[in-house]
């Protein structure tokens, strides 16, 4: 490849990497110690309650003693009306009609519409970016490493063995 | 419906009709208008701006998104990204699949880091043979995960959730791009490729090459290996995915990028119109992996669907309380096992019984005919996504308005009605239906020149259509939560 595409494809990659990295690497060490598994991440910031499809809130899915009572947030919501595409025609708040139930929707436990005024998690973004940098950087170096050593050669052709 | 084609081969004398080569050799269904007789479409193709003027844009809002996921508001509702990604992006992608095919594999964002980095840093290396072999079950299993892992940590409702989504795959396909030699994510790993080659067999628009032309052509594969001038500088890339125009029977793995029609030297490449479904009968070799990840994808759309009614929560309580399982991961992928395994399990016994009336094994006829309930695959995805897209795309306006600075107030999320969605989403079963149960028919009498074996292979998969329907028609009629 020549040069000056190599040097705009570079240029290329850093502006993504660079997009995909507001924090960048540097702000990475701030965050490590926010930095908890992937579960958990992704628990911490569905707050207070997940949607009624999900069960990430449901007691960090230790366990499912609420699943009998009823109590267990994002899985209650059974119970109460989910207006949607079935909802009585009177239901209908908004221009749309019959589709206002997202807006009456709102704190009720199990509607992921429902956390308006939740307290700002904090991400570890810097963290998992720097990551992601760093992998997929080490991934780039071993190819190009590789590619060095080893230049790919077009694939031939393996003749049939001949048969009877 | 129209009757299939009578221009068949005379049987052969003393040959059990439905096992004479002679019929079994039908010729590929004639192709429509060639796409690249029309000027600006020509000139478009040809053009070195192409597919990049539609690239750049692409990967301009796939930064966004993934900066709002990564770096934006928390919560799903007030986040731009999401309801780009979620609302707008995801539910209308099916519907490209069956407008133009996989064209959105060539403008695809992965594909153009994939592309970047490979020329970078690339290694080229062949892909492995394994992947070749097992990749689309690589798909189906991956495919499976993503849905699995979004009902467990709620990925959709999770804009962190989503931007990690987002860095995983593209994680994906750095690698496939630094060691491997083309496209290869996209061709053997992307769940979503696997989707698109799925759904783009319904399309309308399909590209191939005239054979007779192809016949004489001395410039060794330029449409497959592109081309290069006398100091190996690359004029032409290859085909990304694979493909080999002169020989290929299927547009599955076909995105559009037209580097074919760039290089071929004796303008062989069509571009043509198709009766829909049309390729889905004319397959020559059927995979069971492919009617697999068509099953599981309505496993799939079934249980997305479930899973925003109240009884879903009954079926929940029902299983813990049943098995006595407290673990509510474990809960829901029991219940999510039985939703993707339903359908491939009314297929296989489908084939089952088909077998037992034609000549062909279980196995084989659940390949071949997975590929008819294609059609009402993806009308119950569009059907569903559908929801998504009219009773939540207020809040792409919503947000994104927020993001540029603006308050647009609260306001409904619902683009159109209650009643109007669900006409929508009724007629598109009804038109899956309709298309599936003539690809099944088209699939019979194509394989099977005897009627008492078209019928006793058809009855089956003609229940299994319609019991499938009649599920959708039912969720659908179900009262929905939304998804933000």
């Amino acid at each position: 490849m020549h040069r000056p595409s190599r040097i705009v494809a570079l240029a290329g990659l850093s502006v993504l990497l660079a997009v995909l990295g507001p924090a960048g690497v540097a702000s990475a060490a701030s965050h490590v110690t926010a930095a908890g598994s992937a579960a958990g991440v992704l628990a911490q910031d569905r707050t207070p309650a997940p949607g009624p499809s999900s069960m990430a809130g449901m007691d960090g899915m230790a366990g499912m003693s609420g699943m009998d009572d009823g109590s267990m947030p994002g899985m209650d919501h059974g119970s109460a009306a989910t207006p949607g595409t079935g909802a009585p025609a009177g239901s209908g708040a908004g221009p749309a009609g019959g589709q206002g139930g997202h807006d009456d929707m709102a704190g009720m436990p199990g509607m992921s519409n429902g956390h308006d005024d939740a307290a700002p998690v904090s991400r570890p973004v810097g963290w998992v970016v720097g990551a992601f940098v760093v992998v997929n950087g080490l991934m780039m170096a071993a190819a190009a490493v590789l590619r060095r050593r080893r230049p790919a050669r077009p694939v031939t052709r393996r003749r049939r063995p001949a048969t009877v | 419906m129209t009757a299939p084609a009578t221009d068949r081969p005379r049987p052969t004398e003393g040959v059990d009709p439905d096992l004479d080569p002679a019929w079994l050799d039908e010729p590929a269904p004639r192709a429509g208008r060639d796409l690249l007789r029309m000027r600006p479409v020509r000139a478009l193709l040809r053009s070195r701006w192409y597919p990049g003027i539609f690239q750049v844009p692409v990967a301009a809002v796939f930064g966004l998104v993934a900066y709002q996921l990564l770096a934006g508001p928390g919560t799903a509702h007030r986040n731009s990204g999401t309801a780009l990604m979620w609302v707008l992006w995801w539910p209308v992608l099916p519907l490209l699949f069956v407008l133009a095919g996989r064209f959105w594999c060539a403008v695809c964002p992965f594909g153009v880091i994939s592309d970047l980095v490979q020329k970078v840093v690339g290694a080229n290396r062949p892909v492995p043979r394994w992947l070749k072999r097992y990749g689309i079950w690589v798909i189906d299993a991956q495919f499976l995960a993503i849905t699995w892992s979004d009902h467990v940590w709620g990925i959709v409702e999770s804009p962190w959730g989503s931007g990690i989504l987002l860095l995983l795959l593209t994680t994906g396909v750095i690698a496939s791009g630094a060691f491997f030699q083309r496209r290869t994510f996209c061709r053997y790993v992307c769940f979503l490729g696997g989707l698109c080659s799925n759904y783009g067999r319904t399309g309308m628009v399909g590209l191939s090459a005239d054979t007779s032309i192809c016949a004489t052509c001395t410039a060794r594969a330029a449409c497959y290996n592109g081309t290069t001038d006398a100091d190996g500088t690359v004029l032409t890339a290859a085909c990304p995915l694979f493909t080999f125009p002169r020989t290929m029977d299927s547009t599955a793995n076909c995105n559009l990028c037209a580097n074919c029609v760039k290089s071929c030297p004796n303008d062989a490449i069509q571009i043509t119109v198709r009766k829909p479904t049309s390729e889905l009968w004319s397959v020559r070799t059927p995979r069971a992996a492919e009617s697999f990840l068509a099953m599981a994808i309505m496993g799939i759309v079934l249980i997305q669907n479930l899973t925003m009614l109240s009884i879903w929560t009954d079926a929940l309580t029902w299983i813990a309380d049943t098995t006595g399982i407290t673990n509510a991961a474990l809960v829901f992928t029991m219940a999510f096992a039985v939703a993707v395994a339903a359908p491939v399990g009314l297929l296989a016994v489908a084939s089952r019984i088909a077998a037992a009336r034609n000549v062909e094994d279980t196995w084989t006829n659940f390949a071949r005919f997975g590929y008819a309930l294609i059609p009402l695959d993806v009308a119950a995805h569009l059907a569903h996504n559908l929801f998504h897209l009219l009773a939540e795309g207020g809040n792409v306006v919503t947000t994104l308005a927020e993001l540029f600075g603006a308050h647009p107030g609260e306001r409904s999320a619902a683009l159109v009605g209650t009643g109007t969605i669900q006409v929508l989403q009724y007629a598109l079963l009804a038109l899956g239906v309709a298309l599936s149960v003539y690809t099944a028919r088209r699939l019979a009498h194509r394989r099977y020149r005897t009627t008492a074996r078209r019928r006793g292979t058809l009855a089956p998969y003609v229940v299994v259509i319609a019991l499938l329907a009649a599920v959708n028609v039912y969720l659908f009629a179900l009262p929905m939560a939304h998804r933000m």
